[in-house]
């Protein structure tokens, strides 16, 4: 019987793998004599390579093999890290994305662009051309581990742990292997072996090792003989001999340190002993007081660091499938409303036993709401993460050097948020080193540094998250942007707009000023759909832009998609909900007040003249109004708005449900909410209702004129 | 396999053949329970032992000391084998098992 392997498991991790492997390439390119980061790429590659194998995913172990090979010589330090290597691995890690894709049934990966890759690899290699590696000295000048002369002593503690038996390991055969690197000194500690034979669990391993190995190979040789059973003993490896060691007037080695390298005795212990002797130097005029509290100070940062470091690894976490959490919060969001259904019946029934009950249940529903909503928040940084590669790659085919830096990675946005902000940041991204920065001459010539710079950020502000996307490259141009929308009818010639309102002209669809085409942009789509997704995640768009300066553009996001505070509002029989967010005060709307105004819809509030929209007007909804309406004023795209209703209800908590097909086209409304009676309530979208009635009133206008 | 004779004089005659490794342990340390319980003396012979782990290896030094504390002497009878030896070796187990080496054997662990 054949037995069907799920391979999932493999190829979620492997595209975990791939965008850590991609993340510490690039940061390798920042910092190529990094030795931990290509530790780290060796080991994603090496892990990618061992499940591959494991799960039947061969050509993908075989091509990871291949590149791992050339790349183990970077490790070693044979081959400089170079920009070359950094492209292709990078390339590789793109290949292998594809064959992963391919096996999961995408369209079939580019065998030819596999062997170009692995040439390409292997020309970096010694010997390649017949030649020496171009330099065997890291890009820091770091002498590379094989070149150090002569042959080096290793301490190593190999410590299996007591079930390494179990996985058919025997460790004499790992000492073996050692004994092919060099020659071997070993120390066995049988302390752990029980004495008695009613003690000894005869399938468990009670010995440990201490092994003094000198070999011509570097460390890298020796974690290789272990790294199969890396999970299953402790290991550490350390040359005991290096050259500050042995440099002859260099300083004998003190007691206090072996001791403390060889984790005899604890460090904390150490500095206990230690500290009277600063103070004794300090007294003896040795040394003064600074520098021995900066001694001690430094010893505190890695002892802190190491500590953080040792937390971080220890911090556990559970995987997830994310429509599970789905789930769980739709049945929150049912939760929610029944909890208001049962405070709406607690209230009518006025039975003071069942108002306390359905108190607690508010309590326990809003922090089991809060507590789901923060399980579904993740931190925007991956997707940061994401965008260098994009910055490097097309700064590079468009010959532009550019800079991105990043801050506010910690930002936590809902999953579905963070998701639906890739295309359109992608888009920001692309426009701004396409359109915004200018080719290095051309910032020369404008006395700008050559590298161009780009700042993507993130933060908190209040229940929105701001993301800005900021250049210093050429600006916008209002009135290059003006002149662009008559031309192409989208905007009345004798329009009178702000720089602002014209920046917003880059929204519209098919609008580009770009005066030639390129791969990149100026295509015109683009910015249009930036707004129409950022428009679905309810948030809202800004552009800052000084000309010849640079450009911000700023989106606006809700931290979370499921649930919104909302100021229920009546009309008649129907109800209303607008987002909190957004409402700035309510006043009162008289008949005078109407009268006084001459029909037309605004208002002076305290000075200033705010417009208004009738929304029993707008909707058609039947009946007449009270004597006495209210108007809810907003702030929509920055400008304060009102909204005319019969009576503001209150604050309410709204869990939003979806319009379903038949509503889809209702652009108004941004979803619907259940209230605590069973009464559907629409939410509108002020932004959509806002600018559809400005749309008419430029049309009627366009009639009338 | 492993094959145990204990003798009236309460002398028990050990002989390992084949493998000494950690499929076979946990019968071998019933085999030397065995002997700690009905034995006063153990001839252990591993003349043919053809291969041997680090669970071998375990096994050997936990019953040699706690016969040896027992109160029961242990005397090698026979050669060495290679595969036994270079085990040992290989594990740094020196002055263990050795041919010249029987009086204070494995005593140290």
């Amino acid at each position: 019987m054949a037995v069907e392997i799920d391979t999932s498991a493999f190829t979620e991790e492997a595209y975990e793998l791939l965008s850590e492997l991609e993340d510490s390439l690039l940061e390798l390119e920042e910092s190529p004599e990094d030795q931990e980061l290509i530790g780290r790429v060796f080991r994603a590659m090496h892990t990618i390579k061992g499940s591959g194998a494991m799960f039947g995913f061969d050509d993908v172990a075989e091509f990871t093999h291949n590149v791992e090979t050339v790349f183990d010589l970077a490790r070693n330090g044979t081959i400089p890290i170079t920009k070359d290597l950094i492209d292709l691995t990078l390339g590789a890690r793109d290949q292998i994305r594809a064959m992963l894709d391919a096996a999961a049934g995408g369209n079939a990966a580019d065998g030819a662009n596999a062997a170009r890759i692995i040439a390409g690899l292997r020309a970096l290699t010694p010997g390649a051309d017949g030649s020496p590696p171009a330099a065997a000295k890291s890009a820091a000048g770091k002498p590379a581990e094989k070149e150090d002369a002569g042959p080096h002593t290793f301490r190593i503690r190999f410590k299996p742990h007591g079930d390494i038996f179990a996985n058919g390991t025997n460790p004499i055969l790992l000492l073996d292997e050692l004994r092919e690197l060099g020659d071997v000194r070993l120390i066995p500690f049988l302390d752990d072996l029980p004495h008695s034979l009613a003690e000894i669990d005869p399938e468990r391993c009670y010995v440990s090792w201490e092994i003094f190995l000198t070999t011509e190979q570097g460390e890298n040789a020796i974690q290789d003989v272990f790294i199969f059973v890396e999970d299953e003993c402790d290991l550490n490896v350390r040359m005991v001999d290096r050259s500050e060691a042995l440099a002859e007037d260099g300083p004998d080695k003190r007691l206090g340190d072996i001791l403390v390298e060889r984790g005899d005795v604890d460090p904390e212990v150490l500095e206990e002993v230690m500290q009277p002797l600063g103070e004794r130097l300090v007294r003896s005029g040795l040394v003064n007081k600074g520098k021995v509290e900066a001694a001690l100070t430094e010893q505190q940062i890695i002892k802190e660091k190491r500590e953080s470091k040792k937390q971080q690894a220890a911090a556990q976490s559970v995987k997830v499938p994310s429509d599970k959490l789905d789930h769980l919060v739709d049945l929150v969001g049912e939760l929610v409303t029944v909890q208001a259904r049962l405070n709406q019946t607690s209230a009518t029934l006025n039975d003071h036993d069942l108002q306390l009950i359905a108190e607690e249940v508010e309590r326990l529903t809003g922090e089991l709401r809060d507590n789901t909503m923060s399980i579904r928040m993740l931190a925007i940084g991956s997707t940061f993460n994401k965008f260098k590669r994009l910055v490097r790659d097309l700064s590079k085919e468009l010959g532009k050097q550019i800079e991105m830096t990043t801050a506010g990675a910690e930002t936590e946005l809902d999953k579905t948020v963070i998701d639906q902000l890739n295309d359109p940041l992608i888009h920001i991204i692309r426009n701004s080193i396409d359109h915004g920065i200018e080719p290095p001459d051309g910032r020369s010539a404008a006395g700008k540094p050559s590298v161009g710079r780009i700042h993507l950020s993130a933060e908190h502000s209040g229940a929105n998250v701001l993301i800005k996307v900021t250049d210093d490259g050429r600006g916008l141009d209002a009135e290059k942007l003006k002149r662009k929308a008559i031309e192409k009818g989208q905007l009345a010639p004798d329009a009178e707009l702000t720089d602002k309102e014209a920046f917003q002209l880059i929204f519209g669809a098919g609008f580009s000023t770009a005066e030639k085409i390129t791969n990149v942009s100026g295509r015109g789509v683009g910015m249009d759909v930036v707004r129409k997704s950022i428009d679905a995640l309810r948030g809202a768009i800004d552009v800052q832009s000084e000309l010849g300066q640079g450009t911000t553009i700023t989106l606006k996001l809700p931290l979370t998609l499921a649930i919104i505070e909302g100021l229920l509002v009546k009309i008649q029989s129907e109800f209303f909900v607008l987002p909190l967010a957004a409402v700035e005060e309510c006043v009162e709307l008289t008949r005078e007040d109407v009268s006084a105004t001459h029909g037309r819809h605004v208002i002076n509030v305290r000075g200033s003249i705010v417009p208004y929209i009738r929304i029993r007007d707008r909707f058609e909804v039947e009946g007449d109004p009270p004597e006495v309406e209210q108007i809810v004023i907003a702030e929509v795209d920055e400008k304060r708005v009102g909204f005319v209703v019969d009576d503001v209800i209150g604050q309410h908590q709204t869990v939003i449900k979806g319009l379903g097909k038949t509503f889809q086209n209702s652009e108004e409304f941004s979803g619907a909410t259940i209230l605590g009676d069973g009464t559907v309530a629409l939410i509108l979208d002020l932004q959509k209702m806002v600018r559809f009635v400005e749309d008419q009133e430029h049309v009627e206008a366009g009639i009338s004129g | 396999m492993y094959d145990l004779v204990i003798d009236d004089t309460g002398t028990g005659k050990l002989t390992l053949k084949g493998d000494l490794t950690i499929q076979h342990v946990q019968e071998l340390k019933q085999s030397f329970q065995d002997v700690a319980s009905q034995a006063k003396e153990l001839h252990l012979k591993f003349t043919d032992v053809e291969r041997a782990d680090l669970a071998g290896l375990q096994i050997l030094c936990t019953a040699h000391r706690s016969l040896v504390k027992g109160g029961i002497p242990v005397i090698i009878a026979g050669k060495v084998p290679a595969a036994l030896r270079e085990a040992s070796d290989a594990a740094g187990f020196k002055g263990c098992v050795s041919d010249d080496d029987q009086s204070g054997l494995w005593t140290g662990g």
